[in-house]
């Protein structure tokens, strides 16, 4: 493929979104109405078409001859200010081709579902404009060849996750949510922020191609000098990625985020931005590899976030929430996968697959999961408490077995999607038990990863048996007849179920597929995995306990569960109230800083006020002094100018006097 | 000093001049007293009351307008002067483009006698 | 002085006079088409307009094959400032004349686009101004003209008071200003910018002390123009008074034409440009920083508290005065950004953006002359959408948010004073930054106002069209949009001034 058909792609792979996105805003409501969506798609096929297109392109032919060289850089000289020169460049490399196919396909599935499922809603162009707009802003994201870029359109995806978290704005909770998640992201923002400000003064550059690069001598002698500074760094990139994706304690956000519109819980808060962490820490593996420190906090912050998040999820009622709390666990997973690089070099890439694929994989079976419970609502009347309805698999046929693929899939049932990734993860977290300066710490975080694996097997198919299995029940308002989804919305669930059993199997690590294409990227390396039977076996056993202990307590003997319910009393609550998050959190955080908002209102009501309004007093009183001059007010404008000319002179006088 | 003495004599005769005049009239003169006579501008604003009255701007235009053939004189004297002289003046190569100058100058100048004009500003309605 | 030297000093200002050979003939001509009573035939005033537009359109093709070279031994120069300052001028004088276009009137249009074009052609003849004597001229070439226009197109009670105020105090300002050039004449012996420049330079205090008074008095009469503090008091009440399009010519001329002459007396007022320690510009860096300290808080604050839009718009024009005060104090910048080049390029941003608001002001009225008051702006967000998404973008650009002109133009700014070194420079930054996020409430406020409250009952006719508004406006989206995603051509040009 020619340099520019390349380049060509690479423009309209953000750019067919964003034109749709203009469209659908300028001409949505007054013309389009209720045939937005189909702007909307064609937007973004044309960007899942560009994407395949540059994912064949770029490799590994492209590759082969030097891996440290992004595959397209193009450049556009924003404006050069002294020293300081903005380019806007669309880079991408084999992370950056995988991370677009996924997106924009994911994406274009979710359009499709959210065509059938905000039907009827005032809001139709709205929607998909912002939709259209996130999948541009999250194209830029993956495409930046800079932090600063990055920046920006890490801004531009909270900014539109904001825009549908909230799209419902006429609901307190939602709008309420909205600023939540704004609010918490805010705190991952100043840590990206401080990693640039403190990247720019190590590296004097914010170009991946310069600050990644570890080829050069340059950047070495730099890496050597700096060695606390990249920690600092790191641990500052790790704050940004904690925030976009949900890492405890900043993960309050995401539940709560489900407010907005189940589509957008399926791509943003489950496929696509929330991944944006994984990716940013992943992109920066040739700086984490030097902070094992800052490893060892990604792997315990991934592991504590999984365990917690999993736990709560045990107890949730909510659908929706569970399959939150099992996003907020799986984001976990990855990270602690991508701590595990810190086992020794050998181990990096492995390490950096493990994570990626699982991201790849989970945002197949997440967004499935999430179009199914959105499927169930849809035909429960906005209805997504759990204990209302049961019994939905025979009148829900195709909601059913796309949802219990996706099940399977997150479980870890073999050989599903989701059963490959986890075992890779695994693997990389055993390689940290038995190499390495940290084995002990290794070998907790995999007993952690093993039992946040059972207990996602067991929360994941509790939620689907309450939901599938059991007497038929519907809440008064889904109405006399609950019906199955509409074609519009069932054919993205089969597609995405069809992936979610398959895509481990095909791309995994049976085929090397992923993994030797993902190897182009700058500073990962080629290997050459093998096979983990025992760890698979172990995964297996983990899926089968935590389905079973499931199965006897929701399908065979709903009784126990109750029982259990009652016997772990305080657990039990801890679970159900979400450990206590946002209580804790609130009494910490949030009302002092009401007391705080409080003080400053009252601050600016009395003295911001007093001031203003002394000086908008000050003209009147400065022209009213001279008031007993005869000539009206032109006359004291022309005082006060004489008075301050004469004040300048005097000024010049005295501190020419004072030498 | 000598050089100076055309002028002492210059403003002996104007001081002369005007001395005799003033003299004369009030000798030969007749003396007729009215009221309107008496004041100071007889055909002008009345001098006592309140100096801020409303006062026609139609004296203003034609102030401005005296104006304008005020400031030409002030450029055309020297011009003149320096421009036809056999040395020392306005040097030979420069003195047609002084004249285009002058007519340009002159040229502006008619502009806005006849824009005046045309808006009949000497019309005294 | 010889043949040639007229001749080249003609060459140099050949865009100027072709805009004062407009102005000729549309005085002679303006009043033969009129009729016996003074009455106009309908329609006039297109034709005087788009003469107006042609003559600009000549002027631009001129400036755009000019090159500019460095200094020159003559009235006047054309270098790097005066051909950047022309573009802007240009380019926003074509904007005026479409903004003014429906609010002429026909008799009177001649006149009124034949003011504007001799100010536009002052404009320019300040920048291109090599002598303090050709400068003065260029200035009163503004501010004669704007006496005019300001009284022309409406003739009732707030624009006679407008008028008045306006002329009272620039007369005043400017004699201030010629008293001080008379004696910096005195001082130096010289009517030459560069001579005076360098003797300035080079020229202690004790040395001179003319120049004691002299420099404060440059700096007063200046600081009208730009609506330094306390200079400022005729903004409000003049802009109040006098329609948009005059509004929005006040906000931006008077500003570059200040700046030009400013920047031409830069060793009066730079603490860079001084070479000797007690030269006069040591000093009055520091009057005129603390003359942008107060300018750009008192803007700001007392446009908290206006409900009349170009009361408001006033005094944002006031505090944007400040701002470029930064710009100009940021100096030459030997290293890092250069001040003259961030104060160009934000000069070319906020002319597009304040013009722009008050066409947008102008194109979206209802009925009358054109939307005045806060309140006529409820719900426009929903009565029109598209004017109200325009306002929102100018209002962003004067918020400096992005992605406006006015986001890059105080980031230029910032970095120039941030750059420069000095700590009272980096002080004056500080400022900027604080002041920039004062201004974004009462600009964002407006912006609630269009979207968030409903319209009122009464203001809901069907607004009027305005075509050449709209253009206008259109070419103001243009520009501040522009200015931003593709700054780079500008911002050589701004720094091809500095040089």
């Amino acid at each position: 493929m020619s340099e520019s058909v390349q380049q060509l792609l690479m423009w309209l792979i953000p750019g067919a979104p964003l034109t749709a996105a203009i469209l659908i805003a300028l001409f949505g409501p007054k013309v389009l109405r209720g045939q937005s969506h189909w702007l909307c798609w064609l937007g973004i096929a044309t960007a899942f078409g560009c994407s395949l297109a540059l994912l064949t392109s770029i490799t590994p032919e492209g590759f082969a001859v030097d891996p440290s060289q992004p595959a397209v850089v193009i450049g556009y000289e924003w404006i050069k200010v002294g020293s300081l020169d903005i380019r806007i460049d669309l880079r991408a490399d084999a992370m950056t081709s995988i991370m677009l196919s996924m997106v924009t396909g994911v994406s274009l599935l979710v359009a499709i579902f959210g065509s059938g499922y905000m039907h009827h809603d005032p809001g139709y162009p709205r929607f998909f404009a912002a939709v259209s707009l996130f999948v541009f802003s999250m194209c830029m994201l993956v495409l930046a060849g800079s932090f600063l870029m990055l920046f920006v359109f890490w801004e531009a995806v909270g900014l539109c996750s904001y825009l549908l978290i909230g799209f419902w704005f006429r609901k307190p909770s939602a709008a309420a949510a909205a600023k939540k998640a704004f609010v918490v992201n805010r705190i991952g923002d100043f840590g990206l922020l401080m990693a640039m400000f403190l990247i720019w003064r190590t590296f004097g550059s914010l170009d991946f191609d310069w600050v990644l690069n570890s080829g050069s001598t340059e950047w070495q002698m730099i890496i050597g000098a700096n060695r606390e500074t990249i920690t600092l760094i790191c641990l500052c990139l790790f704050l940004g990625a904690m925030g976009k994706s949900a890492q405890f304690p900043l993960h309050v956000w995401l539940p709560d985020a489900m407010e907005g519109p189940t589509p957008v819980s399926a791509l943003i808060h489950a496929a696509t931005m929330v991944t944006a962490g994984v990716y940013l820490v992943a992109r920066c593996t040739p700086l984490f590899v030097w902070a094992p420190t800052a490893q060892l906090v990604v792997a315990g912050v991934g592991a504590a976030t999984a365990l917690i998040a999993a736990l709560t999820a045990l107890m949730q009622y909510d659908l929706k929430r569970v399959m939150a709390y099992s996003t907020v666990s799986q984001l976990g997973f990855m990270f602690m996968a991508l701590g595990a690089a810190a086992a020794g070099p050998e181990y990096v890439t492995p390490a950096v697959t493990a994570a990626m694929f699982h991201l790849f994989t989970h945002a197949f079976f997440k967004a499935l999961l999430f179009l199914g419970s959105g499927s169930v609502m849809h035909s429960m009347g906005d209805v997504i408490d759990m204990r209302r309805f049961s019994g939905l698999r025979r009148v829900m046929p195709t909601t059913h077995w796309t949802f219990l693929a996706g099940a399977a899939a997150l479980a870890g049932v073999p050989p599903l999607s989701g059963f490959f990734s986890k075992d890779d993860i695994l693997a990389s977290l055993s390689a940290g038990m038995t190499h390495g300066d940290h084995r002990l710490y290794f070998a907790i975080i995999f007993l952690v990863a093993v039992l946040t694996a059972v207990l996602t097997a067991f929360y994941t198919f509790r939620a689907y048996f309450m939901t599938f299995w059991g007497p038929e029940k519907f809440p008064e308002e889904a109405g006399a007849h609950p019906h199955e989804a509409s074609p519009v919305m069932a054919i993205p669930l089969q597609i995405l179920a069809l992936l979610a059993i398959s895509i481990g199997f095909i791309v995994g690590p049976l085929t090397h597929r992923f993994s030797s294409y993902l190897a182009h990227t700058m500073g990962l390396s080629e290997t050459h995995p093998h096979l983990h039977w025992g760890l698979m076996l172990l995964s297996t056993a983990i899926a089968a306990s935590g389905i079973y202990a499931a199965f006897v307590m929701y399908v065979r003997s709903p009784a126990k569960a109750e029982e259990a319910r009652l016997r772990s009393g305080r657990l039990y609550d801890l679970s159900q109230n979400k450990f206590y998050f946002d209580e804790i959190l609130t009494t910490l955080v949030v009302a002092p800083l009401r007391r705080l908002a409080a003080l400053s209102v009252s601050f600016d009501r009395t003295v911001i006020d007093g001031a203003v309004d002394a000086v908008g007093r000050l003209p009147r009183l400065l022209s009213q002094a001279p008031a007993r001059l005869h000539g009206g007010v032109v006359g004291n404008y022309a005082l006060v100018m004489l008075l301050a000319a004469t004040a300048a002179v005097v000024f010049v006088v005295q501190a020419l006097g004072r030498q | 000093m000598s050089s100076f003495a055309p002028i002492l004599v210059y403003i002996l005769v104007l001081l002369g001049f005007v001395a005799t005049n003033l003299i004369l009239t009030h000798v030969i003169g007749p003396r007729r007293k009215t009221a309107v006579k008496d004041m100071p501008y007889e055909s002008g604003m009345d001098p006592v009351g309140d100096a801020r009255q409303p006062f026609d701007v139609k004296f203003y235009l034609v102030a401005i307008l005296f104006l304008v053939f005020d400031v030409e004189l002030l450029f055309l004297y020297p011009w003149a002067t320096a421009a036809y002289v056999d040395s020392g003046g306005v040097p030979a190569e420069l003195k047609n483009l002084m004249f285009a100058v002058m007519l340009v100058f002159m040229g502006t100048l008619a502009i806005a006698y006849i824009y005046a004009w045309k808006h009949g500003v000497f019309k005294w309605r | 002085m010889s043949h040639e030297s007229i001749r080249t000093a003609v060459q140099l200002i050949l865009p100027e006079c072709i805009l004062i050979g407009t102005v000729c003939v549309m005085f002679l001509t303006g009043p033969f088409l009129l009729g016996r009573n003074g009455q106009a035939s309908p329609g006039l005033r297109h034709r005087w307009g788009a003469l107006a537009l042609l003559a600009i359109g000549a002027a631009a093709w001129q400036w755009w094959h000019t090159t500019p070279v460095a200094a020159i031994d003559g009235p006047f120069l054309s270098d790097g400032l005066s051909f950047t300052i022309r573009g802007i001028v240009l380019a926003l004088g074509a904007v005026l004349v479409l903004a003014a276009w429906n609010q002429l009137d026909d008799r009177t249009s001649a006149e009124c686009n034949a003011c504007l074009l001799a100010l536009l052609a002052g404009v320019n003849l300040t920048a291109a101004a090599n002598d303090i004597i050709t400068l003065f001229l260029g200035l009163e070439l503004v501010s004669i003209p704007t006496y005019l226009l300001l009284y022309l197109p409406t003739r009732s009670r707030p624009a006679q008071e407008a008028t008045i105020k306006y002329f009272l105090l620039s007369l005043f300002s400017s004699a201030m200003l010629v008293y001080g050039l008379a004696l910096l004449y005195g001082a130096t012996g010289t009517t030459m910018l560069p001579e005076i420049v360098e003797l300035l330079k080079a020229t202690s205090l004790t040395e001179s002390p003319l120049l004691l008074i002299a420099a404060p008095l440059i700096a007063a009469g200046l600081g009208f123009r730009i609506t330094a503090v306390p200079f400022h008091f005729y903004a409000p009440d003049v802009f109040q008074g006098v329609p948009a399009f005059m509004a929005a010519l006040l906000s931006f001329i008077p500003k570059v034409v200040g700046f030009t002459a400013l920047w031409r007396l830069t060793a009066l007022t730079s603490r860079a440009a001084a070479e000797s320690a007690d030269a006069v510009s040591t000093y009055m860096a520091s009057v005129l920083a603390v003359l942008a300290v107060l300018t750009m808080f008192i803007g700001n604050l007392m446009a908290l508290r206006q409900s009349n839009l170009h009361r408001l718009l006033a005094y944002s024009s006031v505090a944007h005065g400040g701002y470029m005060l930064v710009g100009l104090l940021a100096g030459g910048g030997s290293s890092g950004v250069p001040g003259g080049a961030a104060l160009l390029f934000y000069l070319a941003a906020y002319g597009f953006m304040t013009i722009g608001a008050f066409c947008i002001l102008l194109a979206a009225r209802r009925s009358g002359d054109s939307i005045r008051t806060i309140d006529e702006l409820a719900g426009l967000g929903s009565s029109q959408p598209l004017a109200a998404l325009v306002l929102s973008v100018f209002l962003f650009s004067l918020a400096g948010l992005p992605p406006t002109a006015g986001f890059l133009g105080k980031f230029n700014l910032f970095l120039a004073a941030w750059s420069s070194g000095v700590s009272g420079t980096r002080w004056l930054a500080v400022i900027l930054a604080m002041n920039a996020a004062i201004s974004a409430w009462y600009y964002l406020r407006l912006i609630g106002v269009m979207y968030l409250q409903s319209p009122q009952p009464s203001t809901a006719d069907a607004p009027t069209r305005n075509l050449p508004a709209w253009i206008a406006t259109a070419v103001c989206v243009a520009g501040t949009l522009g200015l931003f995603l593709v700054p780079q051509a500008v911002w050589d040009a701004a720094l091809l001034a500095t040089q």
